[in-house]
C-alpha cells in the first residue's frame, strides 16, 4: 500500500483530477452555453458618460483618445482594466452583487453569469474584499468629475476614506491624463448594461 | 406617588421627545461633516477642497437658490425638494445619491443646510407648482414630437443648439448666479441633471432652473404645449424613434 | 554513510538567509499597508509605492520569498535524512535551483511595483514569469522525488514522505491551473471556480503538504519518540488528499457559480475536518507525557504553537464556511485574519521553529542567547493571535454594518480601532522578529564550537 506509486498516482493525481473536476471543470461546462462577447462587442454600447467624458475633457481626451466612439471606446475600456488590475483596485472592491445581506438593496441587481462571459473578465475579476464598496453597479452612479476628483483625493470627496490617491492619472496641470480618463470610461462601463431604463413612457418606472 | 410618575413621565418626554430645532442642526451639522463637507465646504458656501476639480460647481447654500425644486422660481424650495436630492442625488453632476442614510439624519441634514442661509428666517417656501405630474398619454407620438419640434426650435434651439447637443449659438459663454462657467443641457446624453423621469424634463421646462439662465416656461406656453416639448426632447435623447 | 553527510548545509543556510531576508521586507511591506488604513502612509503619492501594489508584495513575499524559502531549506535537511539518499544533484542543479528561485521572486516584487501584475489573487506573479516559476517547480519535483523513489524501492514510506511526493507533484499541476486558465482561456464566472480553486489549492496543496510533511519529521525528533499512531497518520493523509482538492469554491460562496460547485465546496471543506482532527490528535498523543520538553526546546514550543493554530484555523473555517456565516463574513476582514493565521501563525511558525532548530546544527554553535528566543517567541504569538482576534472581530463589525445598510462610510469608521490595533500588532511582530534575527545571527558569530550529535531521523 504504502508505495511511491500509489502515492503520486491516486493522491497526487488522481484526487487532484477529481476535486479539480467538480470545483473548476465542471462549472466551466454548466456556463459553456453563454455566449462569449469580444472587446468589440462589449465596446458596442457605450454609456453616455463616454460622451460626456469628451466634452468636459475637451482637449485631453482629443489629445489622448480622438473622438468618442466605439474605437475609442474600446481602447478606454482595455486601458482601464489594465490600470484597475496593476493597481490592485480589485483588492478592495469586489465586482459581485450576492442575493444576501441586503446586497441587493445597496448596490443593486444581484450578480448572474451572463454578465461575465466577455473578454473584460478574463481575468475575471469578482474580488474577495470590500474595504470600499462593490463596483459591479458603478455605472452612473457618480459622475465623470466626481470620480476625476476622487482619484486625485478620495478623502476630499468622501471624509474618512481611506483609499489612496492616484496623482499618476493625472498630468502636472492636474488634468487627467490616458490612464486617468480611461478609469473614469471603465467605472462608467461597470454595469452600464443594467442601468434603469431611463425616460421609459408607458409601463416604466 | 402619582406625582413622583407624572414627574418622571415628563422627564423622559423632555429627554427622549422630538429634538428641539437647535438640536437639530448640531445633529445636521455632524450628518454635513461626515458627507457633505469635502465638496460644500466648511461653511456651506460650495468651496470645498474638492471643488476645484469638480465641473458642475458644488451648491452653495449661503445664497439660499437652489436649482431643482418643485415651488416657482425665485421661491424657496420645500424640505420634500431637498430630500429628494439628498435621496436620488443629481444624474450627470457630481452630487451622489445618499439614500442610505438613515431618515432622522436626511432630516436633521435639511434643518442644518436651512440655517445656512439668512433667507430662511425672513421668507417660507411657496406652495408647489405642480404637485403631482403625470406625463399624458400623447407623450412620445410622432405628432407630439412634431408639435414639440417646432416649439422647440423657436424657444429652445438657441441656446440647447438645433440638435440639441447643448451648442447653440446664445449658450456660449453663460454664467451661473454665482459665476461658474455654465453650458445648457446636452440632451444627446440622455440624462438631464433633474433625473430620469420622464416628468422629470417636463418639470424642468416648467419650473427652469433657478440660479442658471434656464427660465421657467411655466407661464409663455401651455401645458400641452410644455408636453409636446418633452415629446421632443425625448426624441433628441434617443429615446424615441 | 553518515547521515549528517548526506545533507548538503551550504544551500540549507542559503536558503534560511533567503527566507528571512524577504520576510523582513513582508512584515514591512504589511507594515507599510496597515498604516494605509489609518491616513499615515509613509509613501503617498509614489506611483511605485502605492498601497495596492504594495500588499500584492506583501502576499507574494510571504508565499514565494519566506515560505517556499524556508520549506526548500527544510526539504534539503529532511528529505535526506529521511531517505538515506542525497537530493538528484546539489552542486550544480541546487545553486541553480537557490538563484533561480530568487530571481523569480526579485523580478516578481520588481513586476508588481512596476504595475505587471496578474489579476489572479496569490498568483500575481507577472505572466513572463509564471512560465519559469513552472520549470523551476518541476525541478524541484526532481530533485527532492528522487531520493524518495530510490528509498521508497527498498522500504515502506514515512508519513512525511508521503506529503511531500503528493505535493511536489500537486504544485506544478496547481500553478498551471491557477495562472494560466482564468488569464487566457476562462472568462468571467467559470474563471472564478478555476481561481477559486487555484487560491485554496495554493494553500491546501502547496503550503499545507510539504508543511505537515516537514511537521511529521521535526516533531517526533525533536520528542525523541516516534508519532504515536501509523493508523492516524494515514487516514489523515487520505482525509487531506482527497478533501483537500474539492474545495475551491469555498471563496466564492454565493456568487453566480452553479450551486452543486459551492455544495460540494462547503460538504468537502466540513469532511476535511475530520481529517485535521485526525493529525492534531495524532500530534498531541505524540505529546503527551513530553510536555516537560515544550518548556526546554523553544524549536519544538514554536511547532506545537503552530498546531495548535492550525487546529484553531480550520476550526474557524467550519464556521465561516457555511453559507449563513457566510452572509456576514464574506469581503470583511474576518477572512484577512484567517489568512494571517493559517499562512503566518501556523506555516510561518512552523518554518521559524525548525529554523532555530537547525541554525545552531549548522553553525556549529550554541544558541547566542536564549533569553532573546523567549522574546522574540512571546512577542511573535502574542501578536499573532492578538491580530487574529482583532480582525475577526473587525470583520464581524464590517458584516453586520453592511447588513444593516448603514451608509458605506460607517463601516469604514467603524473599522478604524480594530485597524490600529492590527498596526500595534504587527508592530509587536516586526520586534520579535527583529529579536529573533539578531539571536540567528549572534548565534553564527559565536566564537566556541560544538559538536551535535547526529540524531537519528
Amino acid at each position: 500500500m504504502e508505495r511511491f506509486a500509489t502515492f503520486a498516482l491516486v493522491a497526487g493525481i488522481l484526487f487532484f483530477a477529481f476535486g479539480t473536476f467538480w470545483q473548476a471543470v465542471a462549472p466551466w461546462l454548466t456556463l459553456r452555453g453563454i455566449p462569449m462577447k469580444s472587446m468589440d462587442e462589449v465596446a458596442r454600447e457605450v454609456p453616455p458618460e463616454f460622451y460626456m467624458l469628451a466634452n468636459q475633457y475637451p482637449e485631453e481626451f482629443k489629445k489622448y483618445f480622438g473622438e468618442p466612439n466605439e474605437r475609442s471606446f474600446k481602447e478606454a475600456l482595455e486601458l482601464g482594466k489594465k490600470v484597475y488590475i496593476a493597481e490592485a483596485c480589485w483588492h478592495c472592491h469586489t465586482q459581485q452583487v450576492r442575493p444576501v445581506s441586503n446586497e441587493e438593496f445597496r448596490f443593486g441587481r444581484v450578480s448572474y453569469p451572463s454578465e461575465y462571459a466577455n473578454a473584460m473578465q478574463l481575468p475575471q475579476l469578482l474580488g474577495t474584499r470590500r474595504v470600499g464598496p462593490d463596483l459591479m453597479r458603478e455605472s452612473g452612479r457618480h459622475s465623470n468629475d466626481w470620480h476625476m476628483a476622487h482619484f486625485k483625493n478620495p478623502p476630499a470627496v468622501t471624509p474618512g476614506s481611506v483609499m489612496p490617491s492616484y496623482p499618476w492619472f493625472f498630468d502636472e496641470k492636474g488634468r487627467p491624463n490616458k490612464k486617468g480618463l480611461a478609469m473614469v470610461a471603465y467605472m462608467q462601463w461597470l454595469g452600464s448594461w443594467e442601468r434603469k431604463p431611463m425616460y421609459a413612457l408607458k409601463g416604466g418606472e | 406617588m402619582k406625582r413622583a410618575v407624572l414627574a418622571f413621565l415628563l422627564m423622559a418626554v423632555a429627554f427622549y421627545g422630538p429634538a428641539g430645532a437647535e438640536e437639530k442642526v448640531a445633529m445636521g451639522r455632524k450628518v454635513y461633516e461626515k458627507y457633505c463637507i469635502g465638496c460644500h465646504g466648511e461653511k456651506g458656501d460650495g468651496k470645498g477642497i474638492a471643488a476645484p476639480d469638480l465641473i458642475v460647481k458644488p451648491r452653495d447654500f449661503t445664497s439660499g437658490i437652489y436649482k431643482f425644486k418643485t415651488t416657482p422660481p425665485g421661491s424657496l424650495p420645500r424640505d420634500e425638494d431637498l430630500l429628494r436630492v439628498i435621496d436620488q442625488g443629481l444624474p450627470l453632476t457630481s452630487m451622489p445619491s445618499f439614500r442610505l442614510l438613515p431618515g432622522p439624519q436626511k432630516e436633521a441634514l435639511v434643518a442644518y443646510l436651512k440655517s445656512l442661509s439668512e433667507r430662511w428666517k425672513r421668507e417660507r417656501p411657496a406652495e408647489p407648482l405642480v404637485r403631482e405630474v403625470k406625463a399624458p398619454d400623447f407623450v412620445g407620438t410622432p405628432e407630439s414630437v412634431e408639435k414639440g419640434r417646432s416649439i422647440y426650435n423657436v424657444r429652445c434651439a438657441v441656446c440647447h443648439g438645433p440638435s440639441g447637443r447643448g451648442d447653440g449659438p446664445a449658450g456660449k459663454n453663460l454664467k451661473d448666479r454665482w459665476g461658474n462657467p455654465i453650458r445648457p443641457a446636452n440632451f444627446t446624453y440622455g440624462l438631464i441633471n433633474r433625473g430620469p423621469r420622464v416628468e422629470d424634463i417636463y418639470l424642468s421646462i416648467t419650473l427652469g432652473v433657478d440660479g442658471t439662465p434656464m427660465p421657467s416656461f411655466a407661464s409663455t406656453l401651455g401645458e400641452e404645449d410644455r408636453w409636446h416639448l418633452t415629446s421632443y426632447i425625448l426624441k433628441l435623447m434617443g429615446k424615441i424613434e | 554513510m553518515e547521515r549528517d553527510d548526506l545533507v548538503y548545509r551550504p544551500l540549507v543556510i542559503a536558503h534560511i538567509i533567503a527566507a528571512l531576508v524577504y520576510f523582513g521586507l513582508v512584515l514591512l511591506g504589511g507594515l507599510a499597508y496597515s498604516l494605509q488604513f489609518l491616513g499615515k502612509y509613509p509613501f503617498p503619492g509614489i506611483e511605485f509605492l502605492s498601497p495596492g501594489r504594495v500588499r500584492m508584495l506583501h502576499t507574494n513575499g510571504a508565499v514565494y520569498g519566506f515560505i517556499t524559502n524556508g520549506f526548500v531549506a527544510g526539504l534539503y535537511w529532511a528529505v535526506p535524512r529521511l531517505t538515506g539518499y542525497k537530493v538528484l544533484n546539489e552542486r550544480l542543479l541546487g545553486w541553480f535551483m537557490f538563484w533561480a528561485l530568487q530571481a523569480a521572486v526579485v523580478a516578481t516584487a520588481v513586476g508588481l511595483l512596476a504595475g505587471f501584475a496578474q489579476a489572479v489573487e496569490w498568483g500575481e506573479t507577472p505572466i513572463f514569469v509564471d512560465p519559469f516559476v513552472v520549470v523551476w517547480l518541476l525541478l524541484a519535483l526532481v530533485q527532492f522525488a528522487t531520493p524518495i523513489y530510490r528509498h521508497g524501492k527498498e522500504r515502506s514510506l514515512y508519513a512525511s514522505n508521503w506529503y511531500f511526493i503528493a505535493g511536489l507533484i500537486w504544485i506544478p499541476m496547481v500553478y498551471i491551473m491557477g495562472n494560466y486558465f482564468p488569464q487566457f482561456f476562462v472568462p468571467g464566472i467559470a474563471g472564478a471556480a478555476i481561481t477559486g480553486t487555484w487560491i485554496h489549492d495554493a494553500v491546501g496543496l502547496y503550503v499545507t503538504p510539504i508543511g505537515w510533511g516537514l511537521m511529521y519529521y521535526f516533531v517526533p525528533l525533536l520528542l525523541r519518540k516516534p508519532i504515536w499512531s501509523h493508523a492516524l497518520s494515514l487516514l489523515g493523509f487520505w482525509g487531506l488528499a482527497f478533501f483537500y482538492p474539492l474545495q475551491g469554491v469555498h471563496h466564492y460562496l454565493w456568487s453566480p457559480i452553479p450551486m452543486y460547485a459551492q455544495y460540494a465546496a462547503v460538504f468537502s471543506t466540513l469532511a476535511l475536518e475530520l481529517a485535521v482532527v485526525t493529525v492534531i490528535v495524532n500530534f498531541f498523543m505524540t505529546l503527551r507525557g513530553s510536555g516537560e520538553v515544550l518548556k526546554q526546546s523553544i524549536p519544538l514550543r514554536w511547532m506545537m504553537i503552530g498546531i495548535v493554530n492550525y487546529a484553531i484555523t480550520c476550526l474557524q473555517c467550519a464556521i465561516q464556511v457555511l453559507l449563513t456565516t457566510q452572509k456576514v463574513i464574506h469581503f470583511t476582514d474576518w477572512v484577512v485574519g484567517h489568512a494571517h493565521l493559517i499562512m503566518f501563525g501556523v506555516f510561518g511558525f512552523w518554518i521559524l521553529g525548525f529554523f532555530s532548530y537547525l541554525w545552531p546544527r549548522l553553525m556549529g554553535r550554541e544558541v547566542y542567547s536564549r533569553a532573546l528566543d523567549e522574546w522574540a517567541f512571546w512577542l511573535i504569538t502574542i501578536g499573532v493571535e492578538t491580530m487574529w482576534v482583532d480582525l475577526i472581530s473587525g470583520g464581524l463589525v464590517q458584516g453586520f454594518t453592511w447588513w444593516g445598510l448603514n451608509p458605506w462610510m460607517d463601516s469604514v469608521r467603524f473599522s478604524i480601532p480594530f485597524w490600529f490595533v492590527r498596526t500595534i500588532t504587527g508592530l509587536m511582530i516586526i520586534a520579535g522578529f527583529i529579536l529573533y534575527v539578531y539571536n540567528i545571527y549572534m548565534t553564527s558569530r559565536k566564537e566556541t564550537a560544538v559538536a551535535f550529535q547526529p540524531q537519528e531521523a
